[in-house]
């Protein structure tokens, strides 16, 4: 009866490289999110957007107000901004193997106004953007 | 199809919603509508994502997907009850592998529910307004 398995070298080199691959997918996957959570963004002052995080268990997101904020002249330095932010936070990440989630955030105090609008108030009388809402449907 | 398939899509979810909650004010997209304060309604939105090809070859069939979100208003300061019975009615009406069918001419369409998700809600005065997303998608040529 046979009761030993040998399992060659060459099998655990291929784990090792689907293990690489797959966490290189991971990463790629986070930053498409990364792009599109710009990308769909509204820029009027680029507190929205420069307010995303990356956060990895504690730790305060960034939040930035928009009032009292003067309309961005460049709106696509706003944008490469935000995706820097996150960027920077994905860097922070030592070894994504270990990592138990991550979660994208907005800490801006408008960020449910600018996810589903407002109907008055002292934000923008507007439509939502849906930024989440899209965000988790093309990746969720 | 094609081009006038997300009108097609817009149709089904829309009547969908109708016929669930028959009787509630619905602020249709583009539509005017002046709330009556202190009367429950709801604002749904169409809001189209990705479109991708479901598969390789020539002419191959489309993945149309997206999300339709409903906002459920019901008036301030009158508690949660109300706002959860027709959240509730919702999700159950729209929940994950339903299949709502519209018929447009000759041709029967599906289209398929992913998940309803009840977010947190959140006073906009005078109203308390709680999201839900709907996500759905379909094929279509």
């Amino acid at each position: 009866m046979q009761n030993k398995i040998t399992v060659n070298a060459s099998f655990h080199k291929k784990i090792k490289g689907l293990e690489v691959e797959v966490l290189g997918g991971v990463k790629g996957r986070l930053e498409d999110i990364a792009k599109s959570a710009v990308n769909l963004s509204p820029v009027d002052t680029g507190a929205y957007v420069t307010s995303f995080s990356y956060a990895v268990g504690g730790g305060r997101p960034r939040g930035k107000d928009s009032d009292n904020r003067p309309t961005a002249t460049a709106p696509e330095g706003e944008m490469a901004e935000g995706y820097d932010n996150l960027m920077q936070d994905l860097s922070r990440v030592k070894d994504i193997k270990e990592l138990d989630g991550i979660q994208l955030r907005n800490g801006s105090p408008h960020a449910d106004d600018v996810e589903y609008g407002k109907s008055g108030g002292y934000w923008k009388n507007t439509e939502g953007y849906y930024v989440f809402a899209k965000l988790r449907d093309m990746y969720g | 199809m094609a081009n006038n398939i997300y009108n097609t899509i817009r149709a089904a979810l829309e009547t969908h919603l109708s016929t669930t909650l028959a009787g509630t004010d619905i602020a249709y997209e583009n539509v005017a509508f002046s709330p009556t304060t202190g009367t429950l309604f709801v604002k749904p939105t169409f809001i189209p994502t990705v479109t991708q090809p479901a598969a390789r070859g020539l002419n191959p069939q489309l993945l149309y997907q997206g999300v339709f979100n409903v906002m459920v208003n019901a008036p301030e300061g009158s508690g949660p009850s109300l706002a959860d019975t027709t959240c509730n009615t919702i999700t159950n009406a729209f929940a994950a592998t339903t299949d709502i069918s519209i018929v447009v001419g000759a041709e029967t369409y599906i289209v398929r529910i992913r998940y309803a998700e009840r977010q947190q809600g959140r006073i906009d005065t005078p109203w308390y307004a709680v999201p839900i997303n709907i996500g759905w998608y379909i094929y279509n040529t």
